[in-house]
């Protein structure tokens, strides 16, 4: 199973919300209106989905090796 | 199907956006972006903020390092027009006389600012381009008198901008309040008074009779058809644009007709962004949108569909706008509507924009980033509803 780490360039995010629509157990939308990260590292690909959903390409998503 | 060689013409948001995606699914032929302008895929909207405010160089709003193009295998052809399409034999001609095959055509030409008749000289601006943006930054500073010619969205960004480098600024519309064809009339004021308290010189409901030159045919007052003059040193602009249709005779002056993958009536090609106008399945017509998430999401669409995996654009249109210390975000689509509700105060506030059933069509949150999740969702979750009452 992969586990996913996800970063997000805040100065990028417009605050179009699909990221923690699609995710929302990873990301969320602050009081700011930026898109944060809400774990670090994750093993749902849904990150993927709504890391692709981005109108500003803000996110980014690194499949990270289980060490066995 | 497979396409061999996919030639994609507009290097800005849309087009560059199609590019990735292509090589992100996996696609393994050539793939080039084509566009009219000198410099790599950048980010239009800093034109009128950061990088009209000096904040943000040219090689900062590039889209992507210019490293990555390569890397990618994203061939770009930089500085050149598409001057003719020829549809049976699969063939481009530029204006420096190439011919670029393809098997799958893009056009993402954008769109292009509309100048008034007589106006172009020195001194006047539109803003479209980078370089348009360079220019006129080089006219801004303390005592400069700005007058812009179109309360839009360009307009009163740049109006801010302006205001902020210490340039004095009139803005003239036809219409009675700012941004009023979009916002309405209700919102407009609330921002019209802002503008007022930030010093901008607003004078609406009234048109431009014409432009009087001084010495070196540089702007020296415009003159309104009240019969009033504004002096002015810079003149911008900003009365909307037409979709960039040049070179492409087979497609009419507004927009290139599509389905929701971006896919026109001819077999092979796509189009995207700005210039297409392309079906919504949510709101159940077809509408061409200048705004950055439909340029981006309509790119990726494209090359999904390229790649035989239909994804279609059906995200609600979204656009946002900085200006005079607000942030405005507004989603959905509506170009009529019977009534607006504002909840706040006037540096915070939200607009619901209704229809005569009551039902929701599009919303507005200034200054509230937080409540456009909510927005969105009631906006997408009425839509159903809305269907059924117009079949």
């Amino acid at each position: 199973m992969s586990t996913f780490r996800i970063h997000i360039d805040r100065t990028l995010c417009s605050g179009f919300g699909s990221c923690a629509e699609l995710a929302p157990q990873a990301l969320e939308v602050g009081a700011d209106g930026i898109a944060g990260v809400l774990v670090g590292e994750t093993d749902d690909p849904a990150v993927l989905d709504a890391a692709s959903s981005c109108p500003m390409a803000a996110i980014t998503v690194e499949a990270v090796e289980e060490a066995a | 199907m497979s396409s061999r060689r996919v030639l994609i013409v507009g290097a800005g948001l849309a087009g560059s956006r199609c590019a990735e995606t292509l090589r992100a699914g996996g696609f393994d032929g050539e793939v080039v972006l084509a566009g009219a302008e000198p410099v790599p895929p950048y980010e239009r909207p800093a034109l009128s903020k950061e990088h009209l405010a000096g904040e943000k160089d040219a090689t900062a709003v590039e889209l992507r390092p210019r490293s990555f193009w390569r890397q990618n295998g994203i061939e770009l052809l930089l500085d050149r027009r598409v001057t003719a399409i020829d549809l049976g034999a699969h063939t481009a001609q530029t204006d420096v006389c190439e011919e670029l095959g393809w098997d799958a055509l893009v056009l993402a030409t954008g769109a292009r600012p509309q100048m008034l008749p007589g106006w172009n000289g020195p001194g006047v601006h539109m803003l479209r381009t980078l370089a348009d943006s360079a220019r006129l930054r080089a006219e801004l500073g303390p005592g400069v008198r700005l007058s812009i010619v179109g309360a839009g969205f360009v307009g009163t960004e740049v109006a801010s901008t302006a205001l902020s480098l210490g340039a004095s600024v009139t803005v003239v519309d036809m219409t009675n309040t700012p941004l009023e064809r979009v916002l309405g009339t209700e919102v407009g004021a609330v921002l019209a008074s802002r503008y007022l308290e930030n010093g901008v010189d607003l004078r609406l409901g009234v048109g431009v009779d014409r432009l009087e030159r001084g010495s070196g045919g540089r702007p020296r007052a415009l003159a309104l058809a009240d019969g009033s003059e504004i002096a002015a040193d810079v003149v911008v602009v900003a009365v909307g644009v037409r979709p960039e249709v040049d070179g492409l005779a087979a497609f009419g002056p507004t927009g290139i007709a599509t389905d929701a993958c971006g896919r026109t009536g001819i077999p092979g090609v796509y189009a995207a962004g700005d210039v297409a106008r392309s079906w919504h399945p949510l709101l159940g017509r077809a509408l061409r949108v200048e705004h950055w998430t439909s340029a981006a999401g309509q790119g990726g669409s494209v090359a999904h569909a390229i790649l035989g995996d239909e994804r279609p654009f059906e995200a609600l249109p979204y656009f946002w706008s900085d200006q005079f210390g607000l942030r405005l975000q507004y989603v959905g689509h509506t170009e009529s509507w019977t009534a607006v509700e504002l909840d706040g105060e006037p540096g915070s506030f939200v607009a619901r924009y209704h229809d005569g059933h009551g039902q929701p069509l599009a919303a507005l949150a200034v200054n509230r980033p937080a409540e456009l999740g909510r927005l969105r969702t009631a906006l997408a979750d009425a839509l159903p509803e809305r269907a059924a009452l117009a079949a």
